[in-house]
């Protein structure tokens, strides 16, 4: 369910699936912990194919974060369609997350 | 108000039932018969934000019939009025639980009288807390406290259960009623526009 492409300090994780929901979330969050524990604790996670997000898959994303953070690394996010966008927005996850309108060159 | 195509007069309100199967693969179609709903009935722009709330907002209740109903069928009831957008969602399955809770005031139903008014906590993390008010012996309406996001840390204590927190934070007013005599919970939200 994801792909991922390597960046300059950063490995790019695009998520293949439309429904980000519960049906996925835990398959997510183990393939997650799986690039951690490779050495990739740097992680920006694509949301440009997904149509929307769910608490669980959102619950998930945090898990990866904390469990990133626990080995010096972070997630980030990027292209969030508009609903995406305003979910993060009013429960003031864009805090949490850094978030990106488009994939930068660098990590920062 | 409203000019109904089919009865050409004025109504005031609007109002329709969905029948959700709680199976997760329905999901998706269903959210877009429903936000097609509001799309018909909401058409102008201004209104596109509202709608977008909502449509997270039934991705919840939908999520949360898949999880935690134990239900083999959920009713979602759409109300499009003058100022508001009520979306309930109601089933005969189980009713409002929380997982390992064994705090003060008790949840159980009906709550008890003496209750009336306290706060039971939901969840606390270091950047929110969640509350259930409880209104009455059969209601409880939920409540967001927010505290000021700083740097988040490895340390940081931040919950993975947001699925209440979003309908809480998605609408102006959110509650959950047990009727004891037909056995129906529901759950409303109430969107201003």
């Amino acid at each position: 369910m994801i792909e991922t492409v390597q960046k300059s300090g950063y490995l790019l994780v695009k998520i293949k699936i439309k429904e980000a929901n519960l049906d996925v979330s835990e398959t997510f969050k183990n393939e997650m912990f799986e690039l951690i524990n490779q050495g990739n604790p740097k992680l920006m996670v694509s949301f440009d194919e997904v149509a929307y997000v769910d608490s669980s898959f959102l619950g998930a994303l945090v898990s990866v974060l904390k469990y990133a953070m626990s080995k010096q690394g972070d997630v980030s996010v990027v292209d969030l369609n508009k609903d995406i966008n305003n979910l993060f927005s009013l429960i003031r996850m864009n805090k949490v997350f850094k978030v990106y309108n488009s994939e930068p060159d660098v990590f920062a | 108000m409203f000019l109904h195509k089919d009865t050409l007069a004025t109504i005031t309100e609007i109002k329709k039932d969905f029948v959700f199967s709680n199976d997760s693969l329905a999901m998706y179609p269903l959210l877009n018969e429903i936000v097609s709903y509001f799309k018909i009935h909401l058409p102008s722009e201004q209104y596109a934000f509202k709608i977008s709330n909502c449509k997270q907002i039934l991705i919840e209740l939908l999520t949360n019939a898949v999880k935690h109903s134990n239900a083999e069928t959920t009713i979602i009831t759409v109300v499009i009025n003058r100022d508001s957008i009520e979306i309930t969602k109601s089933d005969k399955g189980r009713k409002f639980y929380l997982n390992n809770y064994t705090s003060w005031p008790p949840l159980s139903w009906p709550l008890e009288k003496k209750y009336v008014g306290e706060k039971i906590k939901i969840y606390e993390d270091d950047i929110s807390n969640l509350y259930a008010i409880i209104k009455d012996e059969n209601c409880i309406e939920f409540d967001i406290e927010e505290y000021p996001i700083t740097k988040v840390t490895s340390s940081s204590n931040l919950l993975e259960h947001y699925g209440l927190l979003i309908m809480a934070k998605f609408s102006n007013k959110f509650s959950y009623f047990y009727n004891p005599e037909t056995n129906l919970n529901q759950f409303t939200t109430v969107i201003n526009v």
